[in-house]
């Protein structure tokens, strides 16, 4: 067998296992090893599986992570996010839709210090969901705009997902950041023309809620959304006043987190507890597919078949539009079943040679990757966003009607992916303009 | 045909990756295809990951970086804190290609505890590359008083202790974050090769540059380590055949660097960069400094890891350093430099000797 | 054999408590690092290198145990899911399989070279200090061979058909929000 054979016969084993519920970090060390004995020998498998796993670990841009977690965490745990929709509820409540337009808002402002969309989607979820539901608005535009505007959770920043493609991609985070605030502000403002369009056809999605609102109510929501607001301001300055850098930002702003949490008087030691114990879980778990990707990248490395099949991809045609549209067409199919941290993992070892090979900007790409798994987060049949929403309605709303909710956002997710691609600059305006 | 792979941590398209491109086809030309290299930049082990990589094979050959591994490579790692001397002699853009020549010359020919200690991590040492570091910062520091509270990225002990010589303070952060600091304001200066300008960015974070002080470079490199297993199959010609490109490879890659870093200079000022000359007094403090500081490292290194002799070693590396000085004072190429580091170190090599 | 589990479950919660502390550690002296710097003009020496070499093979090896005793690995389930019960019972008992010899496997090989490190007490360099990171590769060897133990009674009670005992609730977590597979 050659070296090549060798390697497509890893990867047709590697699917085998994933297909069969195999952990995918566990599935990818066993195939990477298995792969690096019989290329090369027992001691250099033996010794791929010492080398890698501190090395992996012990990396400065991965352990914001962990930090970032923590974060969104506290401040999920600890209600500093309560006020948000309130306030957004009694500002907007004049708009068609206004309660779910106020959902949007609301998960977009808790996305700024929260870095994962599921987070994003069950804080959001809890508060907005039950009180769309009980002023008449339908089922399906109450779940569905929870669900899809939890997804900005991972453009604006801070973002898991970003870092994880920074710390892969071996690209700034920073810069990585700042274009997410685009990709983010340009979804949050999709999603919003969605909910003014689909009220507008069809008013009785959301009937008007009738409730007057005095000037002394607004300021008060206003003063309630202190917490997130501080945290958040606290972030900023610390960023651009050259106090902290990225990275560090995590740490500190769980502890900003935490400091607010106990002058509010909510973080308590029990909560706090639930928001280690979450971050934990999550960073092992994802510690166990980068292991296993980082060991699998080495065996597409020395097999060869990483640049066969990258030079493949680039061969199907002579245009990069139609590779890229590929590549889409791919991510939006992989995000139907797999969970983003496994798919990146999984294939930016072989994506990111072709984007390199096409002339791409690897920062504008990272945001393209992270919007198109992002949709995958609402997408049928594993959808991670609406399960979260599923558990929060309970048997009030069924899962089909939640995803059925989705769609029309979905829509506007593509307009947005195709003006992503359209106009890559203004994805990559504002590093510009930050980082010169 | 012998195949080999080589893993570098460089990225590609790097100055680091184009030099080992280059040493791979120079390597199958001298030895009529009979080596046949493949060079993986960064797909296969990263700089963290390369002692151990190539100890166990993962890579057949690799760039081992000594000051990584401080305590694997102590002998080797010492010697590469004696940069700043590109300071005290006053080598200025020849600091590294001078380094490179007199680090091979003293670890295969003066060092044998710097050959056991590659052994023990199963592999041997064959060349070096090396460049000269400038200070870069975001305000004028030109005098000692300057200096005063500057906050500065030292990519090393020995700058370290300089920098607190000076008042300043040091600040850490990692290499791929110094362009965030500089344009933050975390980070008043930081110390890395003018190259970096291009390949960070700096160009864009950067108010001026500082020539000369601190001085020192980036001097610890195994540019092609070999896993010994690696080595002793293979035969005496190939293993002569490797050697000589080895010495090309580590050549081509300072002499690189030498270039860039002109052109890059050139670019900074181009884009209105001041190139500053230090004050006197901060030129002397240096000169001062650095004296004192290599009697620091030979007592350091015998007494916190035992080594034994280190202030002979020193001498004696200070000494091969200012003869080499002199060898590259006119070298026009890549291939005259190549030629000195054969001709003047690697050619006496015994290959059925070493790394057995 | 629940009796075990409970035992085990204790155990897991024993190093979970552990990793908490870490987070919270790690928060705090990042936090700390900061301020100093910012006040004092210089920070913590050695923060970076104690941060990566110590606090994430902490939170990450550590809490390997916890994420296996709730379940909570990524995995593709789509296709398994389609399959009758019986057969996605024997495909658990292929995912503890695997799951076995790899954290035995990386159990033995990162003592090794836990021991390799050890040996010559490897250390980083921050500013002038030398920070010894050698002890940090032993967290590894701890860490999954705790793990291999949460998945080793899985495989044995897979074919004995026991109730494992094991506290698999998220209680104590989140129940709605499905940790380990937020992003
Ligand atoms: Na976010
Ligand atoms: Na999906």
């Amino acid at each position: 067998m050659s070296n090549i054979d060798i390697g497509f016969t890893c990867l047709g084993l590697l699917l085998v296992l994933l297909a069969l519920r195999v952990p995918i970090g566990i599935s990818m060390i066993v195939v990477s090893f298995g792969g690096l004995w019989s290329l090369t020998s027992w001691k250099v498998a033996w010794g791929a599986i010492g080398v890698v796993p501190f090395d992996f670990t012990a990396n400065w841009v991965l352990s914001s992570i962990p930090m970032f977690l923590l974060m969104g965490f506290i401040a999920y745990h600890a209600e500093l996010t309560k006020g948000l929709f309130e306030a957004a509820r009694v500002w907007l409540a004049r708009l068609p839709g206004g309660l779910a337009i106020s959902a949007v808002f609301g998960s977009a402002i808790f996305a700024a210090i929260c870095g994962s969309s599921v987070a994003c989607s069950a804080a959001m979820g809890r508060i907005a969901v039950p009180e769309m539901l009980k002023s008449n608005y339908s089922a399906e535009l109450s779940t569905g705009t929870v669900a899809i505007a939890g997804t900005v959770g991972a453009l604006i920043p801070p973002s898991i997902l970003l870092i994880l493609y920074g710390v892969i991609a071996q690209q700034p985070v920073p810069q990585l950041f700042m274009a997410g605030f685009t990709v983010g502000i340009v979804s949050v403002a999709g999603y919003v023309l969605v909910i003014l369009l689909r009220v507008w056809t069809n008013p009785s999605v959301a009937p008007k809620v009738r409730r007057d609102v005095t000037a002394a109510e607004r300021r008060a929501a206003l003063w309630d959304t202190w917490p997130i607001l501080l945290v958040m301001a606290g972030i900023f300055i610390g960023l651009f006043g050259g106090i902290f850098t990225a990275t560090e930002a995590g740490g500190v702003g769980a502890f900003m987190a935490t400091v607010v949490g106990l002058m509010k008087r909510t973080l308590t030691w029990k909560r706090f507890r639930a928001a280690a114990l979450e971050c934990l879980l999550t960073t092992s778990a994802l510690i166990i597919i980068g292991l296993g990707a980082s060991l699998f990248t080495r065996l597409l490395a020395i097999s060869g078949i990483g640049s066969v099949i990258s030079d493949a991809i680039l061969g199907v045609s002579e245009s990069q539009l139609v590779i890229l549209l590929m590549i889409v067409v791919v991510y939006l199919v992989l995000g139907c079943f797999l969970e983003p941290i496994g798919a990146i993992l999984l294939t930016l070892p072989i994506v990111l040679p072709v984007i390199k090979a096409g002339g791409h900007d690897m920062i504008w790409f990272g945001l393209l990757l992270v919007k198109l798994l992002e949709i995958g987060m609402v997408t049928p049949p594993v959808g991670m966003n609406v399960f979260v929403i599923k558990g929060i309605v309970g048997d009030r709303v069924k899962l089909a009607e939640i995803f059925k909710g989705v769609m029309w956002f979905l829509v506007m997710d593509l307009v947005v992916v195709g003006l992503m691609i359209a106009f890559p600059h203004v994805v990559l305006w504002l590093p510009k303009v930050v980082f010169g | 045909a012998t195949d080999l792979r080589f893993a570098t941590g460089f990225a590609p398209n790097s100055t680091g990756e184009k030099g080992a491109l280059a040493w791979a086809d120079h390597a199958r030309d001298i030895s009529g295809g009979d080596l046949n290299i493949q060079v993986f930049a960064q797909s296969l082990l990263k700089f963290t990951e390369m002692s151990g990589g190539v100890r166990d094979g993962i890579a057949d050959m690799g760039m081992v970086l000594f000051p990584y591994f401080p305590a694997e490579y102590p002998n080797s790692t010492m010697i590469s804190e004696l940069t700043m001397l590109f300071a005290s002699m006053n080598t200025g853009d020849r600091g590294g290609i001078a380094w490179a020549g007199a680090l091979t010359e003293y670890i295969t020919q003066h060092c044998p505890a710097c050959v056991e200690e590659m052994k023990a991590q199963n592999q041997i040492y064959t060349s070096s590359s090396s460049t000269e570091y400038l200070l870069m910062c975001t305000k004028e520091v030109k005098s000692l008083a300057d200096m005063q509270g500057i906050r500065l990225r030292a990519p090393g002990a020995q700058w370290t202790r300089w920098a607190q010589s000076v008042g300043a303070t040091t600040v850490s952060i990692p290499q791929p974050e110094i362009f965030e600091g500089l344009t933050q304001g975390i980070l008043d200066c930081s110390l890395q090769g003018a190259a970096e300008l291009v390949d960070l960015s700096l160009i864009d974070a950067v108010k001026y540059i500082v020539r000369d002080v601190p001085g020192g470079g980036f001097g610890g490199t195994g540019q092609v380590n070999v896993n010994i297993d690696t080595w002793q199959a293979l035969t005496p010609e190939q293993r002569t055949d490797l050697l000589k490109s080895a010495a090309y490879h580590g050549a081509v890659v300072s002499w690189n660097y030498h270039v860039n870093n002109k052109a890059a200079l050139e670019k900074a000022a181009e884009k209105g960069i001041g190139i500053i000359d230090p004050a006197d007094d901060l030129r002397s403090h240096t000169v001062a400094f650095i004296e004192n500081d290599l009697a620091n490292i030979a007592r350091n290194y015998q007494e916190k890891y035992g080594l034994k002799d280190t202030e002979q070693a020193v001498a004696t590396f200070k000494s091969i350093f200012e003869r080499w000085t002199g060898l590259v004072a006119d070298v026009q190429s890549a291939e005259e430099l190549t030629d000195l580091y054969w001709n003047e170190a690697l050619s006496k090599v015994d290959v059925n000797a070493y790394g057995f | 054999m629940t009796a075990l589990g409970a035992l085990i479950s204790r155990v897991i919660a024993l190093f979970t408590n552990l990793g908490s502390l870490f987070v919270i550690v790690m928060m705090v002296h990042i936090a700390a690092d900061v301020v100093m710097r910012y006040v004092f003009k210089s920070g913590l020496t050695g923060t970076i290198e104690i941060v990566t070499s110590y606090y994430m093979i902490i939170v990450g090896f550590f809490s390997l145990c916890f994420t296996e005793e709730k379940n909570r690995n990524i995995s593709v389930e789509l296709f398994a899911d389609m399959m009758p019960k019986w057969v996605q019972k024997h495909l658990d008992g292929l995912a503890y399989l695997l799951s076995i010899l790899v954290f035995a496997a990386l159990m033995v090989r990162n003592w090794e070279e836990a021991l390799k490190k050890h040996k010559v007490h490897a250390y980083v360099t921050s500013g002038d200090t030398n920070i010894p990171v050698w002890p940090a590769y032993y967290i590894i060897p701890l860490g999954t061979a705790l793990v291999l133990v949460v998945v080793l009674y899985k495989f044995v009670c897979y074919l004995t058909g026991a109730k494992s005992g094991l506290d698999t609730s998220l209680d104590e977590v989140d129940p709605d929000v499905q940790p380990g597979e937020a992003a």
